[in-house]
């Protein structure tokens, strides 16, 4: 948990009224078919809705929605995968989108990213040792004669066998798969890494062998993490810190054991609702009722308010701002503003 | 896992967690050849087609003659159905014996009536010795030839216009006319006996007659109307067809799969400008662009390839673009660019390759279609010029023919052009199988 020295300094990875909107375009038939007289719109998602957020060195920062709610594309915004449509991200203090070509590059190779889908995220047609080593060579992070050197030392870090790295993705199985998928990301000497349901494609054995591997290096390279999950449990497990987010937005930020001990937003109750269980040791959750509305056509003020047991008339027509409610915890919901 | 039977493993760090699932390292190329080799009859199309491609790449070398020569064929060996052996005209030489020497040889030059066009009867001599011998003398006459087996195409021949008086040691006289008839065993020893006292000058006309078959060149499959060797001429016109087939299938693919690329990995404007004009481009009959353009270009192999290279990029483009926009989603692309590789780095060596195969597959079943529109052109006389006969043309040439009863001018290399495009597909399709991502294990 945070430490009053750490909070001299800035944060790793900050996020300043982040958003991200996809919009898929007319083309030109269409335009066509609305000058005779249909009536087809853009389609506009707002992915990312205003994220402020706050990540600081060796952090382990929890993000939880349910699907579809921007999760992916928050992680992949500060991966540098897409550029945010609006507000600005601070690496470091530097706003990475004024950064030089070369600073940028590096900025990009601090920040790397783990995926969900261990076979997916691995080009079928490389070799290991080309999967991990070729970043590290383009980028002239080691040297020629080192390099294979680099990758079995890669492969080991991460508890494979280097002797497998001339084999083919598809011939791991998928724990190994992401394991890969984490070497690659370590072989250019990342400081912080998005893990984008890093662990739910895998069986519950061998998440646990993977989420400990996070904690081991986490630990042996002093790593930060974004640890992006719809499944509380792990999160609890794992995380400094949580962030709740609802379609777009972030509505609830708290240290993890106040969170999980009394949670503030009704969105974040709705999703800590446990299921009554005999044996003690491993949480279950219900869904939280209601449908997700559509993220192109979300419900007006708060997001949540047709799913919201307490919403009132305030909550459909303004939008509630994310604020301090307690020392290191923030939510977003109008109820706070009774008190 | 594995199991640790003894408490303490003595490296550290590496023993891996999960088991290996097997042991041997596949190469996706391994994997490919074993998954083709599945099917049969894929294999014997390859095999097929591999042999096609041999005769046609080797045709200079293998073919009994160079269709493209002129003075290799003659007009007297037009049409000749499938076995026929090479014809030969007749020769005749007309022979004049100088002063001869006793016991040493002259060679009688042949002056007149001696025709071309036969390679072997050209190199035949006769040479003429004066002998003497008990019983006076004699002008002993030997033919010799070169190649020495053109001997055995000498059948006949007549001897004319000898002064009175010499006759000859073997061969028939003629009832009255001052003619012998000679066979080709009487060449064995044939001489002109003198008579006693006998002083004149001699002269006299030899006429060759050589066989009028060929026996050691057969037209296995027939000759053409202007007396081609049918096999020769398929076999170049194999050349011909797979050379525009495949020439303008892997230009079409080149800039097909370059556009096809670009549309996907950039989408937007760039994107709907690309596949508008592909939309287009596949709106329009096939042979009828292919039909207009050569009406405006006019006749030519360059001017056909580029034909077919218009009509055929945006098959290309199109198949690579949806390879693309799924592998573009992958998430080794989200990879590559956290790993801030280049963008060329990433469409060139990361997207394309895994976006190749059903572009392969399009290319396989493309080549064969070009073959056949090639062919199609040529046969409407717009395709090809006529000095470069492909599988089309000489289709087209026969065509004339096949109502007289000479079916071979059009049939064989319309078979050929059959077995061509079926072995390709074979191939194709068993290509596509085992490269549908689909059905990959
Ligand atoms: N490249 C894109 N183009 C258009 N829309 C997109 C794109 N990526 C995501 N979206 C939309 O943005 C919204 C958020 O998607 P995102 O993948 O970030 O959700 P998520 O929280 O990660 O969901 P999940 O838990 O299912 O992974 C979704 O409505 C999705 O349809
Ligand atoms: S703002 Fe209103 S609708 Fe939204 S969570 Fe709070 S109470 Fe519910
Ligand atoms: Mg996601």
């Amino acid at each position: 948990m945070t430490s009053a020295a750490e909070t001299e300094a800035p944060p790793i990875v900050a996020l300043e009224g982040v958003g991200k909107r996809f919009v898929k375009r007319l083309d030109v038939a269409m335009k066509l078919a609305n000058m005779l007289g249909s009536d087809l719109r853009e389609e506009v998602v707002q992915a990312v809705d205003d994220v402020h957020m706050a990540v600081r060195e060796g952090e382990v920062v929890g993000l939880v929605g349910e699907s579809g709610c921007g999760k992916s594309t928050l992680g992949r915004v500060v991966a540098g995968v897409h550029r945010a449509t609006s507000g600005r991200m601070l690496y470091r203090g530097d706003d990475v989108s004024h950064l030089g070509d070369r600073a940028a590059r590096d900025v990009r190779l601090k920040i790397q990213m783990i995926f969900q889908d261990p076979m997916s995220s691995l080009n079928p047609r490389f070799r290991v040792a080309d999967i991990i080593g070729e970043a590290p060579k383009v980028h002239g992070i080691v040297g020629r004669g080192e390099l294979d050197g680099y990758v079995d030392e890669m492969m080991r870090h991460v508890g494979l066998d280097a002797s497998y790295k001339r084999r083919y993705p598809h011939q791991f199985s998928g724990g190994q798969r992401q394991r890969i998928g984490i070497a690659r990301a370590l072989a250019v000497k990342p400081e912080f890494l998005v893990c984008d349901e890093a662990v739910a494609a895998l069986d519950v054995s061998i998440q646990a062998q993977v989420l400990n591997l996070f904690m081991r290096l986490r630990e042996d390279f002093g790593l930060t993490y974004l640890f992006i999950s719809h499944d509380l449990g792990v999160v609890e497990h794992l995380s400094d810190r949580v962030m709740i987010m609802y379609l777009g937005r972030i509505v609830e930020e708290a240290p993890t054991e106040a969170l999980f001990a009394t949670p503030n937003h009704p969105y974040t109750q709705a999703l800590l609702a446990e299921v009554p269980r005999l044996e003690a040791k491993r949480r279950a959750y219900t869904p939280v009722k209601g449908e997700i509305p559509s993220p192109l056509n979300p419900p007006s003020g708060c997001h949540f308010h047709p799913r919201c047991p307490h919403a009132l008339q305030r909550c459909r027509d303004e939008a509630p701002v994310l604020r301090e409610i307690a020392p290191g915890r923030r939510s977003a919901c109008h109820l706070n503003d009774r008190a | 896992m594995t199991t640790a039977a003894e408490p303490h493993s003595a490296a550290p760090a590496a023993s891996p967690v999960e088991a290996a699932p097997e042991p041997r390292t596949v190469s996706p190329f391994r994997r490919f050849v074993d998954d083709f080799a599945e099917s049969k009859v894929a294999v014997f199309g390859l095999v097929v087609l591999v042999g096609i491609i041999v005769l046609a790449v080797f045709a200079p070398w293998i073919a009994p003659q160079d269709p493209y020569d002129l003075t290799d064929f003659h007009e007297r060996d037009a049409r000749l159905p499938p076995g026929s052996e090479r014809l030969f005209d007749a020769q005749t030489f007309t022979v004049t014996v100088p002063d001869l020497v006793p016991g040493q040889a002259v060679a009688i030059d042949a002056e007149e009536g001696v025709s071309v066009s036969n390679p072997f009867v050209d190199g035949l001599t006769v040479s003429a010795v004066l002998e003497e011998t008990s019983d006076g003398r004699q002008i002993r006459l030997e033919v010799a030839a070169d190649p020495a087996e053109a001997l055995g195409l000498l059948e006949a021949a007549q001897l004319e216009d000898l002064p009175r008086g010499p006759t000859l040691t073997s061969g028939e006289k003629h009832a009255f006319r001052n003619l012998w008839t000679l066979t080709a065993e009487d060449f064995q020893d044939l001489a002109i006996v003198l008579p006693e006292g006998f002083d004149d000058e001699i002269d006299f006309r030899l006429r060759l007659t050589t066989s009028e078959t060929d026996p050691g060149f057969t037209y296995w499959l027939g000759t053409d109307a202007q007396g081609r060797d049918m096999l020769s001429a398929m076999m170049y016109g194999l050349r011909t067809s797979l050379s525009v087939g495949v020439m303008s299938g892997f230009f079409a693919l080149l800039i097909g799969m370059s556009l096809g690329l670009t549309a996907a990995y950039f989408g937007g404007r760039v994107d709907s400008l690309i596949m508008r004009i592909v939309d287009l481009q596949l709106g329009f009959p096939t042979i009828l662009v292919a039909l207009m353009l050569l009406a405006i270009l006019g006749r030519g192999v360059d001017k056909v390839i580029f034909a077919l290279i218009i009509v055929q990029w945006a098959y290309y483009a199109r198949t690579a673009r949806s390879a693309a926009l799924v592998e573009r989603r992958k998430e080794y692309i989200e990879a590559a660019a956290c790993l801030a590789l280049s963008t060329r780095r990433i469409i060139f060596r990361h997207l394309l390759p895994n976006c190749l195969p059903p572009v392969i597959v399009v290319g396989t079943v493309q080549v064969a279609n070009a073959i056949a529109l090639e062919a199609t052109l040529s046969f409407l006389g717009i395709g090809l010029p006529l000095t470069k006969p492909s599988l089309g043309l000489l289709i087209s040439n026969g065509f004339d023919y096949l109502l007289a009863g000479k079916y071979w001018i059009s049939v064989y290399p319309g078979v050929a052009l059959l077995i061509t495009i079926v072995s390709i597909n074979l191939v194709g399709d068993q290509l596509r199988d085992v490269l549908n991502p689909r059905l990959q294990r």
